[in-house]
């Protein structure tokens, strides 16, 4: 169990920058992922901390120890593949016990240890099996063992889950998160799928076209993104432009000839009178209120669109020409509207955020 | 520990790079030193010998090639040309119907016949001529038989010349047109055609506008590897050609009678030819399939259930046994002759044990068998070692001059058999560097390196496929559970490419057992050959002898096909395409 640092870190694939300058501490302990879109140097990163790919610059520590140029079968990194890489001529008991004698540990202790990995995953008993009888859930269960039965200082995980249905995944999710946390062991996820990260993670750092965007708690990262990437990357945002005006002596956002949103002073403290901006609105903080309420941000819409989706509803309304999506979480107030017939609504003002426009 | 801790950047990343290609270049530098010297060295000596005329550079060689006056290597050209352009005619007029039949039908033993339909594919040239010898030649057991029972003056047919070659060739090579249509006809999504009929085509209309469109890849990938096959074919020339020329034997004619520059320069000739073909077969084989993985029904063969085209096909597979296996029962009853007793007879009147026997009884009767086996288990080894050594490069590292090393590889399957013993012996017959100052020309090593040559693309073409099938994965996950390469190597890559691997190297053995077109050229009394010795007792009309050897040619072959399909999986791509 230790501390990964990556200082600097920087892997160019010819002339083009895979990842660009990476600098972040995971914690002792810590369930650390990385999350972005397909291209965005997750993979890649992590395979340099595998050792698969040695970094054109920068540095990679685990605990004190310089691991960069160290050949993967040194660092003593457990590996969980995409793919889950299982030995296909080898049995599950074989399979989890192949790091165990490729390290020349004392061959009568081997049994044991491999029992106890597969029971830690609840796969006692299909030892004998061959890896390639077994369901995806299972194949993934025994890369799992098979990971952590070396007792790696640092486990990674790459899209573990993206082989299994979606409902598998769910179950599968808990119990590797319940595994890590009684073993304590850092790991390192990567995955595209926003809702896994903000699930599983203790921190997460949101990467872009090789560069890291924001590192922080799952909250941080939903509720306070610093840009607009992570804004609209993570859960579903409304992204519009909008400009700082006054209304009085208070800042407010412009979005329209004639439609203001007021926002707390300090969320536009740092921002200009005239500034053109982009602002980010979740779905859920735009509420259907019952016609003829009045208040703060409440404005009158033309619905376009009404889809049910289950425990919620969604819906498009438009407001002075800007279509906006909302989402209702009581599934009341929008119901039985229908495109084209007109909505008052209220958005709630705490957290809406604000970025300068030069960002993007 | 300490030396892991790193200081200077650049001396870091200089490290790196040779960690990280020591091992291609300890596995490059030999690969390529005996793909130069063994390769490469032969065909560009032979091109430079064409065109060398008293030390001086000339094409008087290939005037004399051209040359009007004497036609021969001009008709000779031509005449391969012609029958080869014959020979894939009609081996697709066999292979794609056949194929078609047994991609959409389902009739009493088809598994059986399936198996039998690929036989004449692992059936050695040599031995496949010989059993049409026997069978269908001037004295041959069907002409005669019929020309008894019918009380004629003379035979009512045999096959000889050009007509001799043709069967010979179809027989053999049509398994290509049917493995290629094949597996077209099993990938043919059948929604292709239900749209076709949905949108208001005939059947007829159909196959004309979807399915042979779709199926041009295919075919011209078969008819490419057919031409090739057929235009470096020499066994079957070699017995039936007569007065009329073909290249690759007047080749070996225009040696003997010692004009070496002319046959050098007909032997570039026909490599040129062959290596075009060859290009346009990878360009063939690079362009686009049009049979994609759709979706949709999975196509079952119909059950061909009502009683007359139900008894039309059993009787149609019963023909088809009987000719594709005739020739190997043919071999085998004439291996039990005893020699000198089969003249006039329609069958042989006496038959023996001593054919065999002798093989255990007299050292110069088993001494071929002895001299095949050790070439070609020499010839194997190094196979294994480059091929493997080159397929693993190939595929799994990068370097410069990658595109050098597999056309190098890949360079011998391209060139006829004779042209490749004309290069040795251009090349072999001084004194070389790359030989250490030895003649090898008349020795006993010329021949394993001949055919270790020749066989070299094949393993190595079967290594690359299952080394294309090896997830990379695999290798990573089994580095980073601490295992260093050699043990990852060992455990994990070895047990998984071992059975394509071996499959291709046996096939590569028992190719090197019965190789006679650079054996004919190279050998000598010393290391001659089963193939050579079979060509011996037949010159002295032992028949029986002839036949026993071939036998064994034949049972090594059975052997090595059982122990593909049952032990090693048999799925791997053999054929170099």
């Amino acid at each position: 169990m230790s501390r990964v640092t990556l200082s600097n870190l920087t892997k160019k694939f010819g002339e083009v920058v895979a990842v660009q300058d990476f600098d972040v501490e995971i914690r002792q302990g810590e369930f650390f992922s990385l999350l972005g879109p397909s291209g965005c140097g997750k993979t890649t990163t992590l395979r340099m901390i595998a050792g698969f790919e040695f970094p054109t610059s920068g540095h990679i520590r685990f605990g004190e120890r310089d691991v960069t140029y160290l050949k993967p079968n040194r660092r003593n990194a457990g590996m969980v593949f995409q793919n889950f890489a299982l030995f296909p001529h080898l049995t599950v008991f074989e399979n989890v016990a192949f790091g165990l004698k490729a390290r020349r540990v004392e061959k009568a202790t081997i049994p044991d240890r491999v029992s106890k990995a597969l029971e830690l995953v609840d796969l006692g008993g299909l030892g004998s099996r061959q890896v390639t009888q077994l369901s995806g859930g299972q194949q993934q269960r025994v890369a799992l063992a098979r990971a952590i039965v070396i007792e790696p200082e640092i486990l990674l995980l790459d899209e573990p889950m993206s082989n299994l249905d979606a409902k598998l995944r769910e179950e599968t999710r808990q119990e590797i998160r319940k595994l890590q946390q009684r073993l304590g062991i850092t790991t390192i996820y990567v995955t595209h799928d926003q809702e896994e990260a903000l699930n599983l993670s203790d921190r997460i750092a949101v990467l872009n076209q090789g560069e890291c965007q924001q590192v922080g708690t799952p909250e941080d990262i939903y509720r306070r993104p610093t840009n607009k990437f992570v804004a609209s990357f993570v859960g579903n945002s409304n992204i519009l432009s909008g400009r700082v005006t006054m209304a009085g002596t208070e800042k407010v956002l412009q979005l329209s000839e004639t439609w203001q949103l007021h926002v707390p002073p300090n969320t536009l403290s740092s921002f200009s009178k005239g500034e053109n901006v982009w602002i980010s609105l979740r779905p859920e903080l735009v509420q259907p209120v019952p016609d003829g309420t009045s208040g703060v941000n409440v404005f009158q819409g033309e619905t376009q669109s009404v889809s049910f989706s289950g425990a919620v509803l969604d819906y498009v309304v438009a407001v002075d020409g800007v279509s906006l999506r909302g989402r209702d979480l009581l599934g009341q107030d929008a119901f039985g509207r229908t495109a084209g017939t007109p909505m008052t609504l209220q958005v709630s003002p705490d957290q809406i955020h604000v970025f300068a426009e030069a960002e993007d | 520990m300490s030396s892991e801790l790193t200081t200077g950047r650049q001396m870091t990343a200089e490290r790196t790079f040779w960690r990280k290609n020591s091992g291609v270049f300890l596995l490059l530098t030999p690969v390529l030193v005996i793909l130069l010297a063994y390769v490469l060295y032969p065909n560009l000596q032979t091109l430079s010998t064409s065109l060398q005329l008293d030390g001086r550079f000339s094409f008087g060689h290939y005037s004399r090639f051209f040359d009007l006056n004497q036609p021969a290597s001009l008709e000779a050209l031509w005449g391969s040309i012609s029958i080869s352009l014959l020979t894939v005619v009609f081996s697709a007029f066999v292979g794609v119907p056949l194929a078609w039949l047994f991609a959409n039908f389902n009739f009493p033993g088809k598994t059986f016949f399936s198996a039998v339909a690929v036989l004449p594919i692992v059936m050695p040239p040599l031995v496949g001529v010989l059993a049409f010898l026997f069978l269908f030649g001037e004295s041959g057991i069907l002409p005669r038989a019929i020309q008894a029972m019918l009380g004629l003056q003379s035979v009512p047919f045999a096959i000889s010349g050009v007509s001799a070659i043709l069967v010979v060739h179809v027989y053999s090579m049509y398994v290509y047109f049917y493995l290629f249509s094949l597996a077209f006809f099993r990938s043919l999504d059948p929604s292709l055609l239900e749209a076709a009929n949905n949108l208001g085509a005939s059947r007829w209309f159909s196959v004309r506008k979807v399915v042979l469109p779709m199926m041009t890849p295919a075919l011209g990938g078969a008819s490419l590897l057919v031409f090739m096959t057929s235009m470096a074919s020499f066994s079957a020339p070699f017995f039936f050609a007569g007065s009329f020329r073909i290249l690759s034997l007047e080749i070996y004619n225009t040696k003997l009678n010692g004009d070496l520059n002319l046959a050098v320069a007909q032997s570039v000739v026909l490599a040129g030819i062959s290596v075009l073909f060859l290009i346009l077969l990878r360009k063939y084989s690079e362009r686009r399939r049009y049979v994609g993985g759709g979706k949709g029904v999975r196509r079952t063969p119909r059950p061909i259930a009502s009683g007359a085209p139900r008894l039309l096909m059993g009787m149609l597979g019963v023909v088809l046994v009987v000719m594709l296996v005739l020739p190997h029962l043919t071999v085998i009853l004439i291996s039990f002759v005893k020699n000198g007793t089969w003249t006039w007879q329609t069958l042989p009147p006496a038959y023996t044990l001593e054919n065999y026997l002798q093989l255990f009884q007299d050292p110069r009767v088993a001494e071929p068998i002895l001299n095949s086996v050790k070439m070609a288990t020499l010839a194997t080894a190094a196979n294994l070692v480059f091929g493997v050594a080159a397929a693993y490069l190939l595929i799994r590292r990068q370097f410069l001059g990658k595109k050098i090393v597999e056309t190098l590889t890949m360079l011998p399957w391209a060139i006829p058999g004779t042209v490749l013993a004309i290069g040795l012996i251009v090349t072999f017959n001084q004194p070389r560097l790359v030989t250490a100052g030895q003649i090898l020309v008349g020795t006993f090593w010329i021949l394993p390196l001949a055919y270790f040559v020749r066989n070299l693309p094949l393993v190595f073409r079967s290594t690359y496929a299952s080394l294309e099938q090896f997830e990379p994965s695999l290798e990573e996950a089994a580095r980073s559970l601490g295992a260093d390469w050699w043990f990852a190597f060992r455990h994990v890559m070895l047990p998984l490419i071992a059975p394509g691997v071996l499959s291709g190297a046996l096939l590569a053995f028992v190719l090197a057992l019965g190789e006679f077109v650079s054996s004919i050229l190279l050998y000598n009394y010393f290391n001659r050959p089963v193939s050579v010795e079979i060509i011996s007792q037949l010159r002295i009309f032992n028949l029986g002898s002839a036949a026993a050897y071939s036998v064994f040619l034949i049972v090594m072959i059975g052997i090595v096909v059982v122990v593909s399909n049952r032990f090693l999986g048999g799925r791997s791509r053999q054929l170099p395409v």
